[in-house]
């Protein structure tokens, strides 16, 4: 969960009200760039700036001290109060703020919202939800107002709005407890959640983060010393742990039912058999393998139903299949002779529904969108090519990656054809560029050269898993070796 | 003879590989008049609650699972089933085991989840006999068992730490696939086998 630290400013001081009365106002330090530098420090990931006298007369006021907060540190901000207008959200968005977030103005006028969306996309906008006795409030929570909770979700979501802040009023600064109830009906409608108002010590954090809330904004206790930020964050990151590990697979051409191209293994009977090979493979430590099929003919494909079926029978990890699919009938025989995911690259592009088919009759578990992309590290022209790199197609490698994604595909296999055979490396902006736009995992293929390659496609590019072909096959490092290494710089494997 | 049920949903081809893979004897059914033979059962899973649900009220399963005294091995889906209740499609399960299946909110994680995790053994179990402690499973899953801790036996994090191995009486069952885990995922299959 992510912890928030909250900076509310007044008249350019950092202050804290109570359930949001002006009057209540305390100041706890005449410079909040400073206190912002602190959080930092301290290790928090992200802020909440409020500009409250922004918030109450429906203008910013303290745009040019936030500005120049921003420029003071590194870490992510968000900004709320008085952004209701488009040209001043722009402002705010252009000049380096990171989100903002708007509350009366997307209850007043949702079509302000809309057009800020479109223009700056939804993952940059954060509505606010404040509640006092369960309405919603406006104008710096001065005023409440006659709009119906419901509804107005129902609105949010079809604007595309995923990530709600939503606070209580009456708990606000209350150092109390949040409001669990509130917080779980909102959720219960498919937002994701950051909670705010009333969080005042580790249990309610332990209990919000059991909710599956993505993040608390905390205020008052951080700054009444209630609780400690450090405490806190290492408390959030231990829940945060996962155990998943990078898998690491090595990927078999296969033609006729035989495998082909490079393989250089010494005690092997038969090199080109794709069980022995497999098996050999999964000894070594391989997390899943991916067999692909190069064979030009339909009778070599035919030899690929039954080599999937040997597969199957003598090799108990994960295998995925790809090369020349095309119907849904096709995916059904491998799937039925024993593959566990199937992957799909050309057909995908000329027939996208096959994704949307696909992943309905078999779960998105077993679809993997494989991409093949040139120039992929540029912001808007990576484009994905097909026919196994010999036609160039007109979608961007991003657009295409999330329509992949949205159809129902349960990972992605992301080739940079820049990069593959060069042995200098993944893509690396690429790489990360699609991992962060899709909430599905990204395998890393093409250009895997040395050791530290490996590392940096799960460190730099944020890959979930990494393919390479010759590297294994000619036996340059083995996968155990590979894992070692990763090992060694704390990033988790299975050995 | 091991019954291995099928309802429509999940790939059974695997678990039928691994159990012959381990010399064991097993037949794929159809309706719960074929359990009366079976010595242990295994619901296998990978598809959608609301789906699967159905399939095994129309087929009679819903109501012949829970009165099974043999041992019966849910894995995947097949353990989902086994709650009270899945937040996916909002279903009512077999209540067999109590919890609910939730599904994993994490923002820094991906979802859903695909790979290889540790299981810590939190209780010992036949299961998981001479089986490491911290093994690595494989799997594949966008929700998880709220299970009480009393019938948890094995725990993983992702994001949360939630129940991956939990048993109540003769009800056995796995968030991982055992039958794609390898040597050790072969090993867990093995303990079921020689459960009596």
């Amino acid at each position: 969960m992510l912890i928030v630290p909250a900076i509310d400013i007044i008249d350019g001081k950092c202050v804290r009200l109570t359930k949001g009365n002006f009057s209540s106002k305390k100041i706890y330090s005449q410079d909040p760039i400073r206190v912002a530098q602190n959080f930092e420090k301290l290790g928090a990931q992200m802020l909440h700036i409020v500009d409250l006298d922004g918030a109450r007369i429906g203008r910013p006021k303290n745009m040019n001290l936030i500005l120049r907060l921003r420029k003071a540190i590194k870490i992510p901000i968000e900004v709320g109060g008085g952004i209701r207008e488009f040209s001043i959200a722009a402002q705010y968005l252009t000049k380096g703020i990171d989100r903002i977030v708007v509350g009366t103005q997307a209850i007043e006028n949702p079509l302000f919202l809309k057009k800020l969306i479109k223009k700056f996309g939804a993952e940059r906008i954060k509505v606010s939800i404040d509640i006092r006795g369960g309405r919603l409030a406006i104008r710096g929570w001065q005023q409440t107002s006659g709009y119906d909770l419901e509804s107005f979700l129902s609105k949010l979501k079809s604007f595309g709005i995923e990530e709600i802040i939503v606070t209580d009023i009456n708990r606000d600064g209350m150092l109390t407890k949040p409001n669990f109830s509130l917080l779980k009906k909102i959720q219960k409608r498919g937002f994701t959640v950051i909670a705010s108002g009333g969080i005042s010590d580790l249990q309610s954090i332990k209990k919000l983060q059991s909710m599956g809330i993505t993040g608390a904004i905390l205020g008052k206790a951080l700054y009444e010393g209630k609780i400690r930020l450090s405490v806190i964050l290492r408390q959030a990151q231990d829940d945060a742990k996962s155990d998943l590990t990078k898998r690491i697979i090595p990927c078999l051409d296969v033609k006729n039912g035989r495998v082909v191209k490079g393989v250089n293994f010494e005690n092997l009977r038969d090199a080109g058999d794709p069980v022995e090979l497999g098996k050999k493979y999964a000894e070594e430590g391989a997390d899943e393998l991916i067999f692909l099929d190069i064979s030009a003919s339909r009778e070599g494909r035919k030899t690929m139903v039954e080599m999937v079926k040997r597969v199957a029978k003598e090799i108990f990890i994960p295998f995925t299949v790809g090369g020349g699919i095309q119907t849904v009938e096709d995916i059904r025989a491998l799937l039925q002779a024993g593959a566990d995911k199937i992957a799909i690259n050309t057909t995908a592009v000329k027939n996208p529904d096959l994704i949307l088919q696909a992943s309905k009759k078999f779960g998105s578990q077993c679809i993997v969108v494989a991409i093949d992309v040139k120039n992929g590290s540029r912001v808007n022209d990576g484009l994905v090519y097909i026919k196994g790199g010999s036609e160039k197609t007109k979608l961007d490698v991003l657009q295409w990656a999330k329509k992949a994604a949205r159809l129902g595909a349960g990972e992605i296999l992301l080739t940079s054809m820049d990069a593959d055979g060069t042995k200098r490396g993944f893509d690396l902006p690429l790489l990360q560029k699609i991992s962060r736009a899709v909430k599905i995992p990204v395998i890393a293929s093409g250009g895997a050269g040395s050791l530290k390659d490996f590392k940096n496609a799960f460190i730099k590019g944020k890959a979930d898993a990494a393919l390479a072909a010759s590297l294994f096959h000619y036996g340059i490092f083995s996968i155990k070796q590979v894992k070692e290494y990763l090992k060694s710089f704390n990033i988790p494997v299975r050995l | 003879m091991i019954a291995i049920i099928d309802y429509g949903a999940g790939n059974l081809k695997s678990v039928c590989n691994a159990l012959e893979k381990l010399g064991q004897r097993y037949k794929v059914v159809f309706k719960p008049q074929e359990l009366r033979s079976a010595k242990k059962v295994i619901l296998p899973g990978v598809g959608a609650a609301g789906n699967a649900m159905e399939m095994l009220s129309k087929s009679g399963f819903k109501k012949s699972i829970p009165r099974l005294k043999i041992p019966f091995l849910g894995i995947c889906l097949g353990m989902q089933l086994l709650a009270d209740f899945s937040e996916e499609d909002d279903v009512p399960c077999l209540s067999i085991i109590p919890g609910q299946v939730k599904k994993f909110l994490s923002r820094a994680l991906k979802v859903p989840q695909i790979g290889w995790n540790k299981v810590k053994f939190v209780k010992s179990s036949p299961l998981t006999e001479k089986i490491r402690n911290e093994s690595y499973f494989y799997f594949v899953n966008s929700y998880y068992f709220d299970s009480p801790r009393k019938n948890v036996i094995g725990k993983t994090n992702y994001g949360l730490p939630f129940a991956s191995i939990i048993q109540k009486n003769n009800f056995y069952a796995v968030q991982f696939h055992p039958e794609k885990s390898g040597p050790i995922g072969l090993q867990l299959l093995r303990n079921f086998c020689k459960l009596c």
